[in-house]
């Protein structure tokens, strides 16, 4: 059973836990602070425990999700800062597999519906998405040059899709060995290059470029498989 | 008796504050010392060298050529390495560079300085660097006690579990939970600053329109700024979950609790911190804590301020 | 017979500092030279943030 606990002293009585608990496990107390009520009601989301402003509220004897989502070296410093764990290091080889089967299914699923409904508009919308992403990225502020800026997108996309690059001039040459939708689109029983997935992850890229150039990209992939060799050239060198 | 712990001090680029947060223990200091012989403290002592130790404390954050070679004969030097203050940490009050490159900060302080003389950057110095970075981006670091100055207590829980090899009992908490204040629902409709009008001295910041940044900030200090009247500005760094959760931020964090307890819209808290990102991210910008989260545009925020100025 | 003392760095101050001391052949000082080694922008960086954060980043330029 999970145990739930607020460490009082640290209550200022904000009320977050009461209202943002799905299953009412807390409830105000006559001196304007969180009591916890049902503690057996718990269902271990610990909603509560990143909510709460002062970090007073410990829920324990819950299976934890496993945070396939953190950065790994953020929650090395926070183990070496606190020394307590945070769950990533115990992730298995077979979680990771677990994971990408699961993304690999949502991937495939994602592309067969763009074409659905975009049909040969697709390649545009690839494009789009670059652009978009790009306007969330540091990268795109930092006025680092193109070469910094593949530095860091190298970076940002470890682990799932190793490249390297090199540049001349305004083009730059992308080395994937192998890209990670490689295995997707040969288990979907899909030719690498020409799938749907491949195509809008190029487009992805001259999008991506664009954005942080400021001017217009395309792409081209000629090599494609195992390993894949992308060229981004400026549209106007043609 | 077993034999004293030889503890070593550096200096990086920093205030010197965190030294003065260690005389902070006063008496506490007397406990420490029976446990430790100081062989290196600039600030007290004459030795230059970087003498032997078991433990290496070093402060201010990695900014200059001098700091590398310095992090490094530390590492050599001793066994143990504490990353000592806000600055090594996570690059300190300074990380606000960031938004700036060093040609424009040499420009700013020498060359084209309005009330000096100079015209040119000092020769003969250590070469300043690209950037401001925390102490493990050149060294590994064993123990992290963040504050600007880490609070006597905070220090003195770290330092004395070091020596004595037990588990530091500093914990995960932030500086909310050792504030006063009480967190109460208002009617208050928009933000306020911290200068605008008086503000009850029993209530939380928050709950009066004031943006503090207690609730994401991890607690290494005490929280005597609320007791002084003033709003945290996070000189501890971020909490656990904004260090741990790509996706919990300090602006959406700040907002949710202030929408929770105010009329305040969660945008309008959220666009504040973006148009004041130099001042709510001051102490720790260097951090890749900050730099590696997609949703960390500080580049564009600080321009966009600048430019519409 | 000429020379330079140089005292680096200065302990027991707050800070990163070198002093030069240049005598000449009789021994008397000729140059004394005062060098900061660190440099953080303080001048700088400040610009753009808001005043009421001035009274608590300034105290950290030199941290008592
Ligand atoms: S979230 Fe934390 S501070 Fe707020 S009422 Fe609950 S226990 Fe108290
Ligand atoms: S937000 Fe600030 S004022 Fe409010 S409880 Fe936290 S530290 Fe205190
Ligand atoms: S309350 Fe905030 S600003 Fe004040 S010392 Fe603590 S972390 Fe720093």
């Amino acid at each position: 059973m999970p145990a739930v606990r607020i460490i009082d002293r640290g209550c200022r009585g904000c009320e977050l836990c009461v209202d943002f608990c799905p299953v009412k496990v807390f409830e105000r107390t006559s001196d304007e602070r969180a009591a916890v009520k049902r503690q057996e009601d718990c269902i271990g989301c610990l909603s509560c425990v990143y909510l709460c402003p002062s970090r007073c509220i410990e829920v324990e004897g819950v299976p934890v999700l496993r945070p396939f989502h953190r950065i790994e070296e953020h929650a090395a410093l926070i183990e070496r800062f606190l020394q307590e764990k945070s769950g990533t290091s115990t992730l298995t080889p077979a979680d990771w597999e677990e994971a990408r089967k699961d993304l690999a299914a949502r991937l495939l699923a994602l592309s067969a519906t763009v074409v659905e409904t975009i049909g040969r508009g697709s390649k545009a919308m690839g494009r789009r998405a670059g652009a978009l992403a790009a306007t969330h990225l540091p990268e795109m502020y930092e006025e680092a040059g193109l070469d910094r800026v593949l530095a860091s997108m190298k970076h940002r996309f470890r682990g799932a899709f190793e490249f390297d690059y090199s540049l001349s001039g305004e083009r730059a040459d992308l080395h994937f060995h192998p890209c990670g939708l490689c295995q997707v689109v040969e288990e979907a029983g899909e030719k690498v290059g020409e799938a749907v997935l491949c195509q809008l992850f190029h487009e992805y890229w001259a999008g991506l470029l664009t954005a942080f150039v400021g001017s217009q990209y395309r792409c081209e992939v000629p090599v494609a498989g195992r390993e894949c060799r992308m060229e981004l050239k400026p549209a106007s060198a043609s | 008796m077993t034999a004293k712990k030889k503890v070593s001090i550096e200096w990086l680029s920093g205030c010197s504050g965190c030294e003065l947060g260690i005389v902070d223990l006063h008496e506490k200091l007397l406990a420490v010392l029976d446990e430790v012989e100081l062989v290196r403290v600039p600030i007290l002592m004459d030795t230059k060298d970087y003498v032997k130790a078991d433990v290496g404390i070093i402060t201010g954050s990695i900014r200059t050529e001098h700091d590398i070679h310095a992090a490094q004969a530390m590492r050599k030097a001793c066994d143990a390495i504490v990353a000592f203050g806000t600055c090594p940490v996570y690059g300190g009050p300074h990380s606000s560079a960031y938004a700036h490159t060093k040609e424009e900060l040499l420009d700013g302080a020498f060359r084209r300085n309005p009330s000096t003389k100079t015209s040119e950057a000092p020769q003969d110095v250590p070469r300043l660097l690209d950037g401001n970075r925390p102490l493990d981006s050149e060294i590994a670091v064993d123990v992290y006690i963040p504050g600007c100055p880490p609070g006597a207590a905070y220090i003195f829980d770290g330092l004395l579990s070091l020596l004595r090899g037990t588990d530091p009992r500093i914990g995960p908490r932030n500086v909310c939970f050792n504030c006063d204040r009480k967190m109460v629902k208002s009617q208050q409709p928009a933000l306020r600053r911290s200068f605008d009008g008086s503000f009850d001295p029993e209530i939380c910041f928050l709950s009066q329109g004031c943006i503090c940044l207690g609730s994401v900030t991890l607690d290494r200090c005490l929280a005597p700024c609320m007791k002084a009247g003033v709003p945290c500005f996070a000189c501890g760094g971020p909490s656990e979950a904004i260090c741990l959760e790509p996706q919990k931020d300090v602006r959406s964090e700040v907002a949710l609790r202030m929408a929770q307890l105010t009329k305040i819209p969660a945008e309008a808290v959220v666009r504040e911190i973006e148009q004041q990102a130099k001042t709510h991210f001051a102490y720790a910008m260097a951090s890749p804590v900050f730099r590696q989260k997609p949703t960390f545009l500080l580049k564009k925020w600080t321009r966009t301020a600048e430019g519409g100025r | 017979m000429k020379r330079t003392i140089t005292i680096d760095p200065v302990t027991r101050i707050e800070g990163h500092a070198r002093v030069e001391v240049d005598l000449d052949d009789g021994s008397r000082v000729t140059r004394t030279l005062f060098k900061v080694m660190d440099f953080r922008g303080f001048e700088v960086f400040l610009k753009g943030m808001q005043v009421e954060s001035m009274p608590t980043i300034t105290s950290r330029i030199c941290g008592t």
